[in-house]
Formats: C-alpha cells, structure tokens, sequence
C-alpha cells in the first residue's frame, strides 16, 4: 500500500487555504467597471500555479477543486461552473506549459490565464448562446496582464518557500 | 517529496513566452476587429434565454422607452429605447448585468448568466458576421 505522506496532505491543505482567503479577497474587491462588469484579477491563480510549479499535479487539482467548491458556497451554481471549467483547463495547460524547461514563468501565467478565461467562456457559451464570445477579446487581452501579475507573484515567492527548507529528505 | 527543488532555476520570461504572449495577442485583436466592423444603424434588440429567442424588436420602431420582462426563475427587466438598451433589474444575486450598462452598438451584449439570459443588439441590414478591411 502507498504511504501517505502527511507532509504533502498539509502542505496542500496550506496553499488551499491561501487560495480560499484570495478567492474571498477578490470576490469583495469592486468589479473593475471600466474595463467589463465581471472581470476579475485571478488572484487566486496565484496559489494554483504555486501548487502546480512547488508541488505536483494532484496537489494542484486539489486547490483548484476546493477553489471551486468555496465558489458554490460564496456565490452559487453557476459560479461553481465558471470556476471548475476555467480552473480545470488552465490546469491542465500550465501542467503542459511546465514541462518545457525554456518556457518562463511568464509564459506559463498568461497561458493559464487565457485557458481560464477560454473555458468559462465556454460554458458561458452551454449555458447561454454565442453572445458571450463577444467578451473573448477583452479577456483575452486582459489575461495577458493578469497572467504576467500572477506569475510575477510565484516567481517572487517560490525561492523564498523553498528556501525554508521544507521539503523532506 | 513536498516542495520540489526543480523549478528554482526557470526563468521568469524568456523568448518562448513572447510566442505565447503574441498568440493570446493575436486571438484577441483578431476578435476585437471582428465586432468592431460592425454597422450600427437599423438595430434590433435580440432576447435569448438559454439561447432560445424570446423577444425580437427593431430599435427604429420603438417611439418611446419600453420594458420587457424575462420572466422565469430570476426575472431580468430590459429597458428599450430608439438607441439603446440596458438591464434596469435583475434578481441575480452579482448584478453583473446592470452593471453593464447602456448597449448601442451592433454586436454588443449583456448576458447574465445565473439567469441564463442575453441580450443582443443585432444589425439586420446585414448578413455578414465581419468585415475585415
């Protein structure tokens, strides 16, 4: 039987939880009108891609999962939707994206920014019809930004975490 | 085990993420001058809920300011006039749809997703979906 490694369980148990405290930071920030009704900084990002570049893949689909389920309690079904399909496809991109040793960080944060746009527009687009396509630009061009911010943010933290000596050996 | 050491030396941009920054870019223009191209006049204000219309009104016929209500589960009243549209109400719980705003350009929307309802203002002497030029 495969052990369980208790170090691993909390550690991401932690970044869940920073995940949890930027997802409800970001939810009581006003809505940045001036560019569109909706559009968030995902602040939240941070500790998936954290996760996923620190950690490993399942811990990453745990975060991202109990982001998810935090969006069905705060905010309701179809915000559970949104979160999911945008955290699962960006997922699986910035995963991708990592297993290029010459892809920066950078690189990796826009991808997985713009994938997590692209799959909440995608099930926009189940629940409702092609009129949401028409926030695609928008979206798009502003995931550029947040990527960048988000993955600034993991480049700034991550020496520092691992610094602390935390891993097991 | 935990923290993997094998990230520390990644790089925080390098040539390979100007590629991917230049194909969000791209997508992105690609689809802003796509809706941009788009006539204004003779607009019609299309009501979908679950992608099924269920108003249709030609703005130019509209003399005065009228209300159309979706009703269903979260009501969404739409406020009409000769060049504009927006949402007044909306029972949802973020507003996102009123915050929208007025709409008055052919291809813009407001769409509020727990309600599962969108607006659109369509051109009709037009059948083209773009004009790129």
């Amino acid at each position: 039987m495969k052990k369980i490694n208790t170090l691993k369980i909390t550690q991401t148990a932690l970044i869940s939880a920073v995940a949890l405290v930027l997802s409800y930071i970001e939810m009581i920030l006003p809505d940045m009108p001036f560019v569109l009704p909706g559009m968030k900084l995902g602040l939240s990002n941070i500790a998936t891609m954290f996760a996923l570049s620190a950690m490993s893949f399942p811990s990453a689909l745990v975060v991202c999962l109990t982001k998810s389920l935090f969006a069905l309690l705060m905010r309701g079904f179809t915000a559970f939707l949104m979160s999911l399909s945008g955290g699962i496809l960006s997922l699986f991109v910035m995963y991708f994206l990592l297993r290029f040793k010459r892809v920066g960080f950078i690189g990796v944060g826009v991808g997985g920014a713009f994938c997590h746009n692209l799959g909440q527009i995608l099930v926009a687009f189940i629940l409702t019809d092609s009129t949401v396509f028409a926030y695609f630009s928008v979206l798009g061009l502003a995931s550029i930004i947040t990527g960048t911010v988000t993955a600034l943010a993991v480049f700034i933290i991550l020496p520092k975490v691992l610094s602390l000596g935390l891993s097991e050996s | 085990m935990g923290f993997a050491m094998n990230e520390e030396k990644r790089k925080l941009f390098s040539a390979f993420d100007i590629l991917i920054i230049l194909i969000v870019a791209t997508a992105s223009v690609f689809a802003l001058l796509s809706q941009l191209n788009r006539p204004d006049d003779n607009l019609s204000c299309v009501i979908r809920v679950e992608g099924e219309v269920v108003h249709s009104v030609s703005l130019d016929k509209l003399s005065e300011e009228t209300q159309y209500v979706v009703s269903g589960e979260l009501p969404v009243t739409v406020v009409m006039n000769e060049t504009s549209v927006y949402v007044s109400s909306a029972s949802c719980p973020d507003k996102l749809c009123e915050h929208t705003g007025k709409i008055e350009r052919a291809g813009q929307s407001i769409v509020c997703l727990p309600a599962k309802v969108s607006v659109t203002l369509e051109s009709q002497n037009s059948d083209l979906d773009a004009v790129v030029g």
